[in-house]
């Protein structure tokens, strides 16, 4: 670290004892860190931990039903608790820039995207005739190409990457003493989200810009920060350097985060656990030659308008795979690799342009919608978000006995009945059966959503990212969840997934996606092992945590594969 | 693709206007039992002592004997080149009355809506602006109280005050700037709550959007981020409530020119309809029709300056 030797005793934000209360509940708890000039400090705890209300507190943003019942916060020399509005507007984004969580809703859909860098520019009292030209090198460093015309655009033509890029390079453009980047990277793919967080990261290091990152995946925290504070119900549970943090976490919620981290990238570092749950047998059982579900050769072509001339987008080409009864088989790729498309054509919601799709040996490739219904008994979909997938009119008994409802299975007692069995299924209580989607957290939500695919006994589960909406203690619950649902009822699961260390976790075989083609596939830990596509390799070399593991002395993608097996 | 978006919209403004004459046409003239009798009665003369031969005059002058069809196709070519018949009760070409009338009528509506826009704006922003709960809430319940008082109420009371008490503006009468004032703000208290209401709405949702949060992590004043980043999406949802209301302001000018006795289209509309006026009750209708479409229209093309994304979305829908 070369530049910390900079300003290491000047803290740029120091936070003493704070404790900030909504009402009675009190949701920061006698908090006290700081964050000197050139560093890098990384906050992780799960969502209601109280780090966001740490950052409000930081920005003078806190809502105002928040109150500050002890403590400071002095930011640039100043205590933001006991200031008027005006002295903390001055504070914001001259001292302290802020990254937003999502970069699709962090942008206004009004406003031109150079305008809204502008904004920021002018804070630093830069004369008017040079805005413009600061706003292109605003862009331009935070990596974006050609910055006069992205200047013009307005956010909706730009991808999350570049918006969260447009982000950056607003919370940079006044040259603020410290960034807070709040969850960086929860809504990018991580191929994506790295390069983001690598050019971030070495804008703040070369600037002298102190960074607090603010994040749920304790392996983006280890990846980068000199210092983790991990947070728990409003107090810091936990502090240090990476490497100890995550070779001997003190605190229990540590170690519960530590053996949690999908992918065991940080697991095999401390735990040297047995690899996942992923039952061997099971695989081995599983005859070759036993499949489920088979594309053979599929192309999907879709038309798109443009103008009076039409240009064909092929979204997948030549595409086969198949799922071997009782594994799991994972569809991995960056977004707009075609792995959606594949699910959706497996699915049969899409027409393959040319190919095959073979259910159970029947060719299905053909057959229309009333021919297809009683099929689809046999294959659930789970969908990627539990916030959008059920409808939140609906208690969880409806929710979870609709299909038997809609294949008109049994009578009301025994739906009922059938909704508790249910439950049971994926440990939902059964009491959670009168409860609406609003009443619960997002692991519940998709413990519901899969009880539901569950309702007509499947042979296949379809998973579209079933995982990525959820916190990292969740994910691995909901994780292990399905695999114990796979051994129990001897499942079959495509598994769609931008996160290899969730694959390593749950997939027997692997199949890796890249512009519509299949790259590269065969069983997960021989893959992952041994990279031949350079997609693989670089979508390997994404995942988070594996540089603090490779500080701490393990080879390089070696990890996953033990996790793998 | 603007092009194309804003000959769209101008084709369905056409249509739509087409079709409002249409349904006029039949609604008056095809579904009474006897317009002939009605307008017969209406030129004058008591009932039943209408001679075969003023019928036949009747008759003649409107075409009614003439299949429907011919009928139809004749007055709507008439309409498209500004004659829409004469008024029965009045003798006058229907056009040249509305010509007449307009002028008085648009005065008011404009001047209406202009008190609608400012109100209606100034309470949403600052009922949402304050910071002091009780005085939010208090603010915020306003506009309910507004559209809640039915027209003639509001206007009988300004007239009390205003006319008679405080002797400030006059009763009646449409001379002046000072006439249009009580029959203006009598429009304008009901509209500008509506329109209060959904800015209410839409400025509390949009402050809630995590783009505000980056506005205010920018230092950006309170006042700024309220007025441009706030406002401008809020004001999405309200233009279309302000394109129904200044469509519907010749109805509300009906109530208005009643109550402070004001020339204009909303008395004609009164007069027409009492003496069964069918010429003249279509032309107001059409007027009425195109006002609508024209305001509607207007408020299409205005649309996607505010919100860019509105052109890409309905043609990504057409193709889809």
């Amino acid at each position: 670290m070369s530049t910390s030797t900079l300003a290491v005793d000047t803290p740029v934000v120091e936070v003493r004892d704070l404790s900030v209360a909504y009402g009675q509940h009190q949701a920061v708890n006698g908090v006290s860190f700081a964050v000197p000039a050139g560093r890098v400090v990384a906050v992780v705890g799960e969502s209601g931990s109280g780090k966001t209300t740490t950052v409000s507190a930081l920005l003078g943003l806190l809502p105002a039903a928040g109150r500050v019942v002890a403590g400071s916060v002095h930011v640039g020399g100043r205590d933001l608790t006991h200031v008027s509005e005006r002295e903390r507007r001055a504070v914001r984004g001259r001292v302290v820039g802020y990254v937003p969580q999502d970069p699709t809703v962090g942008l206004n859909p009004t406003l031109r995207v150079g305008e809204q860098v502008a904004e920021a520019v002018r804070r630093r009292g830069v004369p008017r005739r040079s805005v413009p030209a600061e706003v292109l090198e605003a862009l331009a460093a935070a990596g974006i190409d050609d910055p006069a015309q992205r200047a013009r655009q307005h956010p909706h033509q730009l991808s999350g990457g570049l918006r969260q890029r447009v982000l950056i390079a607003t919370a940079l453009a006044a040259h603020p003493q410290l960034v807070i980047a709040d969850e960086p990277t929860s809504a990018l793919d991580t191929t994506v989200a790295q390069k983001i967080l690598d050019h971030l990261e070495g804008l703040v290091r070369t600037s002298g810009t102190g960074l607090l990152i603010i994040t749920h995946d304790l392996r983006v925290a280890t990846d980068r920060a000199d210092e983790v504070l991990v947070m728990s119900a409003g107090r810091i549970v936990e502090r240090g350097r990476p490497v100890d943090v995550l070779g001997s976490p003190q605190h229990p919620y540590t170690q519960r985060l530590v053996a949690d981290a999908p992918g065991g990238g940080s697991r095999s570092v401390t735990l040297v656990a047995p690899a996942a749950a992923v039952s061997a047998e099971a695989a081995e059982a599983a005859q070759a030659d036993d499949v489920v579900l088979r594309l053979e050769g599929v192309t999907k072509d879709f038309v798109v308008p443009r103008g009076a001339a039409q240009r064909t987008l092929r979204a997948l080409d030549d595409v086969s795979l198949s799922v071997r009864r009782g594994t799991t088989l994972a569809l991995v790729g960056e977004s707009g690799s075609g792995k959606t498309t594949a699910l959706r054509v497996a699915m049969r919601l899409e027409e393959p342009t040319s190919g095959r799709v073979v259910f159970d040996g029947e060719d299905i490739t053909r057959r229309g919608w009333r021919e297809l219904r009683p099929l689809r008994r046999r294959f659930q979909l789970v969908h990627q978000n539990p916030f959008a997938a059920l409808d939140p009119r609906w208690d969880v008994r409806d929710l979870v006995t609709e299909p038997l409802h809609s294949f008109g299975i049994g009578t009301s007692a025994e739906r009922a009945r059938a909704a508790e069995r249910l439950l049971d299924a994926v440990h939902l209580p059964a009491a959670f059966a009168d409860r609406r989607p609003a009443e619960l957290s997002g692991g519940q939500r998709q413990r519901v959503a899969i009880a539901r695919a569950l309702a007509l006994d499947p042979e296949l589960v379809l998973l579209d990212e079933p995982v990525s909406a959820l916190d990292v203690t969740v994910q691995a619950q909901v994780l292990d969840l399905l695999v114990e649902l796979q051994r129990e009822r001897g499942l079959s699961y495509l598994l769609i997934s931008h996160d290899l260390a969730v694959v390593a976790d749950t997939s027997h075989d692997v199949a890796v996606m890249s512009r519509g083609r299949i790259v590269e596939s065969g069983p997960t830990a021989q893959v992952f092992a041994d990279p031949q596509a350079t997609t693989t390799a670089e979508l390997l070399a994404a995942v988070p945590g594996q540089r603090a593991a490779r500080r701490a002395g393990a080879p390089d993608g070696q990890l996953l594969a033990e996790a793998a097996r | 693709m603007t092009a194309r978006y804003v000959a769209g919209r101008i084709g369905q403004a056409v249509v739509v206007l087409w079709a409002a004459y249409t349904v006029t046409f039949v609604v008056l003239y095809l579904l009474p039992s006897d317009p002939v009798s009605i307008l017969v009665d209406t030129a004058g003369g008591a009932k039943g002592a209408a001679s075969a031969a003023q019928v036949a005059a009747i008759k003649a002058e409107y075409g009614f004997d003439r299949p429907v069809p011919v009928q139809y196709v004749t007055m709507l070519g008439a309409a498209l080149t500004g004659d829409l018949g004469r008024s029965v009760s009045l003798g006058t070409p229907v056009s040249t009355l509305l010509e007449e009338n307009l002028p008085s009528t648009l005065a008011l509506a404009v001047v209406a809506i202009a008190i609608t826009v400012v109100a209606g704006l100034v309470l949403a922003f600052v009922a949402t602006y304050v910071r002091r709960p009780w005085l939010r809430t208090l603010l915020e319940r306003v506009p309910a109280l507004g559209v809640s008082f039915p027209t003639f109420f509001i206007g009988l009371l300004l007239l009390q005050v205003f006319s008679f008490n405080l002797r400030l503006f006059p009763a009646t009468g449409s001379q002046g700037l000072s006439s249009l004032a009580l029959p203006a703000v009598t429009m304008a208290i009901p509209a500008a709550g509506m329109l209060a209401q959904v800015l209410v709405r839409g400025l509390s949702d949009t402050l809630g959007e995590a783009y505000v949060t980056t506005a205010h992590a920018k230092g950006l004043h309170r006042l700024v981020v309220h007025g441009k980043h706030a406002l401008r999406n809020a004001a999405l949802p309200a233009l279309t409530i302000l394109g129904v209301l200044v469509g519907s302001a010749v109805t509300a000018s009906i109530v208005a020119e009643t109550i402070f006795s004001r020339a204009g289209l909303g008395r004609l509309t009164q007069q027409a309809v009492l003496a069964q006026d069918i010429p003249l009750v279509m032309g107001i209708v059409v007027v009425a029709a195109a006002a609508f479409v024209l305001v509607n229209l207007v408020v299409d093309l205005i649309y996607p300056l505010l919100d860019p994304r509105v052109v890409v979305s309905r043609l990504a829908v057409r193709a889809a």
